[in-house]
């Protein structure tokens, strides 16, 4: 190797934190590691780096609601519910019920989620086919364009995790729902099927088979060098989250005020920014990413406290005019009054929320000490 | 495995890999301040990661190595949308000593000429050069950590040191 070059590479493994940098994240990951312990085993769920659940369960929660009201001034919609390909009820059942769960989903993790779901409900559709011997044209053309639908929308998704650089997400979310149609029921159906030569039902033996290979060239078309078993427990769980049975769409149907109070309960159990639950992870530990970061900083003068009384101010304004909360918590870490605001704004709509962001910008921007960001940590707490 | 003997292998492999793992982020990121912030992300990144699913990790520097190189994507991609955390330490954030600010010094001393060098490479060939020849990584765990495949690594350490050695032939630029 070239001496020169040599010698830059040897000085790059000179580079080293201070004993003082050291000693400080030291102190800190003993303090995190005692602070985010399992509470009772260790499968205990925990707060999660990479998803937010709290958006998909409430969006889930209130697509339910949503299916409750249709369901129950509808009973065309209802009866659809529990219709096979072949019928006539059928198209309302996948075109209109399951989409309006679908669009109340948000994100491509929690979207795969629901069509992994949704393929397995079309599998289950062509398995009681297949047990009821019900193979008509129509039946056959229905189930292989609805799965073939619900398959793709999975491919796509997928693919958009890639551009998004979740490349890790995008394997996983492959693998999960390869294992799951490989894993169905209906496939030992087919291999019988197959194996018999039962040529009355073998057209939807064949569409399975299809869907299976697919789902798991899909996969194996996702490259595989990351490390994944970090996030596989949490897609587990998203996996668990999402249940679009029958039983729970009539249930929704029958018990909508129960449901509106799983969504509050749901909401006071998801805020991780007001308690100290064990299980949760401190924020000033963390360094979570905070929607909005306003940084309140000092010059060996003090923060700006004027800057500070108008947000504080009109923060209690917005909230007044808008009944609504802000949910913040402030995170103290200096020894000159520094103090952040750390802001979650999962539960503004988005109006509110640029009005919120804009107006606070506009407050703080002839502040040399405060400081605005959005999408970043919070300072490490003192 | 027991949680105290958890906590205890978690601290000690801080012990170990916290100055190369700060150094492999401060050579990607030429910020002294978001290296370290990374590297303490990177741990306790990893330490969700172990209460989680409650087993050893196999080879624990790759792994480091893996959350480490996830977040300088991060970092890189939101660069342009964020604030610099930067401007945010300098503001308060950091109340050091004399001593420290000393130490600081030389450490940065020590630092501009690498990033002279390696601060104008692409990031491809930096990230290779850095684990082969700073970390002594094998291709094969550079592969593992990069999610290259082994022939792309050495065809980019190869280039890697050929774009160095221009470098250094023509006068260097200031970061």
């Amino acid at each position: 190797m070239d001496p020169e070059i040599e010698k830059i590479l040897n000085k790059a493994k000179e580079i080293k934190m201070t004993s003082r940098e050291r000693n400080f994240i030291r102190e800190n990951l003993i303090s995190y590691s005692q602070n985010n312990v399992p509470t009772v085993n260790f499968e205990a769920k925990q707060s999660s780096p990479y998803f937010n659940n709290f958006h998909f369960t409430f969006a889930y929660k209130l697509a339910i609601i949503v299916l409750l009201v249709a369901t129950s001034s509808g009973g065309l919609i209802s009866a659809a519910g529990g219709s096979l390909p072949g019928n006539f009820l059928y198209p309302i059942k996948v075109n209109v019920t399951e989409k309006i769960v679908k669009s109340f989903i948000k994100g491509s993790d929690a979207k795969i989620a629901f069509q992994q779901k949704l393929v397995e409900r079309r599998l289950d559709e062509i398995s009681t086919l297949i047990d009821s011997g019900e193979t008509s044209d129509t039946a056959v053309s229905q189930a292989e364009a609805y799965l073939t639908r619900e398959t793709k929308a999975i491919s796509d998704e997928i693919e958009k995790l890639k551009d998004e650089n979740k490349g890790e997400l995008a394997l996983i979310m492959s693998q999960k729902v390869a294992d799951t149609i490989s894993e169905h029921p209906v496939l030992a159906k087919v291999k019988e099927i197959e194996n018999n030569q039962d040529s009355s039902r073998l057209a939807l033996a064949k569409i399975v088979e299809k869907t299976s290979i697919d789902s798991i060239e899909q996969n194996e078309s996702t490259e595989a060098d990351f490390d994944l078993s970090a996030i596989e427990t949490e897609i587990d769980q998203i996996f668990e989250d999402i249940s679009i049975d029958e039983s729970e769409e009539e249930s929704a149907g029958s018990e909508g005020v129960l449901q509106e109070t799983d969504i509050e309960q749901e909401t006071d159990s998801t805020d991780t920014v007001d308690n100290n639950d064990a299980n949760n992870i401190p924020i000033q530990n963390a360094r979570i990413k905070e929607d909005l970061v306003v940084s309140f900083t000092s010059q060996a003068a003090g923060i700006d406290q004027e800057t500070k009384r108008l947000i504080d101010s009109f923060i209690a304004e917005f909230e007044s005019s808008n009944k609504l909360e802000v949910k913040k918590v402030a995170v103290n870490w200096g020894r000159e009054g520094e103090v952040d605001y750390c802001f979650d704004l999962s539960l503004l709509y988005d109006d509110n929320k640029i009005i919120l962001i804009n107006k606070l910008k506009e407050i703080a921007k002839d502040s040399k000490t405060t400081i605005i960001t959005e999408n970043y940590g919070c300072h490490v707490a003192r | 495995m027991d949680l105290e003997q958890l906590q205890k292998d978690f601290i000690s492999a801080y012990d170990s890999y916290a100055d190369a793992i700060f150094r492999y982020c401060f050579i990607q990121t030429s910020n002294r301040d978001l290296a370290r912030d990374l590297s303490q992300d990177t741990f306790t990144k990893s330490w969700e990661y172990l209460i989680t699913n409650n087993k050893p990790i196999e080879n624990m520097k790759a792994f480091l190595y893996r959350i480490a190189t996830n977040l300088i994507i991060d970092y890189r991609r939101k660069r342009k949308q964020s604030v610099s955390l930067d401007s945010l330490m300098e503001e308060g954030y950091d109340v050091k000593s004399k001593e420290d600010l000393n130490e600081e010094q030389e450490r940065k001393f020590e630092s501009e000429e690498v990033n002279k060098v390696l601060g104008q490479l692409d990031e491809k060939y930096r990230d290779v050069l850095h684990l082969r020849y700073v970390e002594d990584m094998s291709i094969k765990e550079i592969a593992e950590v990069t999610g290259e495949g082994e022939s792309n690594v050495s065809v980019r350490i190869h280039r890697g040191l050929e774009k160095m050695k221009k470098l250094l032939e023509k006068p260097l630029t200031t970061n």
